[in-house]
């Protein structure tokens, strides 16, 4: 019987280590305040296809254990929130082919988002610096490249985290690329 | 020694049980239903209450693996819903506390079960119901039923639960938007 409890908890401390936790990057929309001045007046539409959308990334925490979140269906709603504070109409495509999503578009977008994560606690597995690195490639409608813009949002847990607050920090970094993209994508003569 | 093996006996519970209270995430709005709003249409409506019926199916708190999940609206389920949906009107720009159009619900069922392994399940349903000063346009039942890959830890299956709620109340809701009777009785 103790032999059988033992092996059954050592099975139970091999399955906690390593995990790979769930987390969300999503930003809070509240944070991302429109921008002074006029929306330029153009209509832009992203293209994000499915499979990007329901990519799940699995990058470090603490303690040995990883972290799992979808960057693309995380930052969506903050990323379409971003573009309607500085363009006056925004759509949605999900792929280059999506003739009825593109039409009357000025500008077509292709964001790419990349992620990175660390723990530096060694006993707690959540992360405490999250990096966002957002590229946004504009072309006409034509397909013609326009400009391209980058960015990359940082996140780091602070005492303004709670320990049940898990994504702190992709959270933060997800917020101050989007302000980061905002602030560039509106000071662009290049798109009005 | 000793203590050593009484911390170990303790993690199988940690395992599979936390018993711990927390708030489900504040809904984020989902595009493609601020996309299916805007695609039906530029008329204003208001959101009014939504209430939920007492049933077995109609759970809250949600439990999930011994633990509870509370709404952070008013801790209701029903003021989720209603929640979530201003949400999305606003960001699709058709929200207008003026209005004459009023949309207003009854959640009728609402729950998780993550004690599966490797499936977790959630159901949803609720009675949708559309007012042109006063007079009911619409009247319609949406109902939706998900699934996601769990996992036999807690501390994984729970959160991923947790994140799955959402996503069952913006299923909900896109269900509702995509009705051309409720587009038709929204204008």
């Amino acid at each position: 019987m103790r032999i059988v409890k033992l092996i059954t908890s050592a099975l139970a401390v091999l399955a906690l280590v390593g995990c790979a936790h769930p987390m969300s990057m999503a930003p809070e929309l509240a944070k991302l305040e429109p921008a002074q001045g006029a929306l330029i007046k153009k209509k832009v539409v992203y293209v994000l296809a499915d499979e990007a959308r329901n990519r799940m990334v699995t990058t470090p925490g603490g303690g040995g254990d990883s972290v799992t979140y979808y960057p693309y269906k995380d930052i969506e709603t903050g990323f379409y929130k971003m573009l309607s504070n500085v363009f006056d109409n925004v759509g949605k495509a999900s792929s280059m082919s999506d003739t009825a999503a593109l039409a009357g578009a000025s500008y077509i977008i292709v964001p790419t988002v990349v992620t990175s994560s660390s723990g530096s606690n060694p006993l707690i597995w959540l992360p405490t610096d999250f990096n966002v690195d957002m590229t946004l490639a504009f072309t006409d409608a034509k397909g013609a490249p326009v400009t391209t813009k980058k960015v990359v949002g940082a996140g780091k847990r602070d005492d303004g985290a709670t320990l049940g607050d898990h994504s702190y920090s992709g959270r933060k970094a997800s917020e101050d690329a989007l302000k980061q993209m905002q602030r560039k994508l509106h000071d662009s003569p290049e798109l009005r | 020694m000793r203590l050593i093996r009484t911390l170990l006996l303790l993690l199988p519970v940690a395992v599979f049980a936390t018993g711990c209270a927390m708030n489900a995430p504040h809904y984020t709005p989902s595009v493609d239903n601020v996309q299916l709003l805007k695609k039906g249409g530029t008329s204003m409506v208001k959101v009014g209450g939504f209430s939920a019926i007492k049933s077995d199916g109609n759970a809250n708190p949600i439990s999930i693996r011994g633990s509870s999940l509370n709404s952070p609206y008013n801790a209701s389920y029903a003021d989720y819903l209603g929640e979530a949906l201003k949400q999305e009107l606003l960001m699709a720009n058709r929200m207008a506390a003026a209005s004459d159009v009023e949309i207003g619900g009854e959640l009728l069922k609402n729950d998780i079960d993550a004690s599966g392994f490797s499936v977790g399940k959630g159901n949803m349903s609720a009675r949708f119901t559309v007012k042109k000063a006063g007079m009911v346009r619409y009247d319609q039942v949406k109902t939706v039923q998900s699934e996601w890959e769990s996992s036999f830890v807690g501390a994984v299956a729970i959160p991923k639960a947790v994140q799955e709620y959402s996503n069952m109340v913006g299923k909900l809701l896109a269900q509702l938007y995509s009705d051309s009777a409720f587009v038709e009785a929204s204008k």
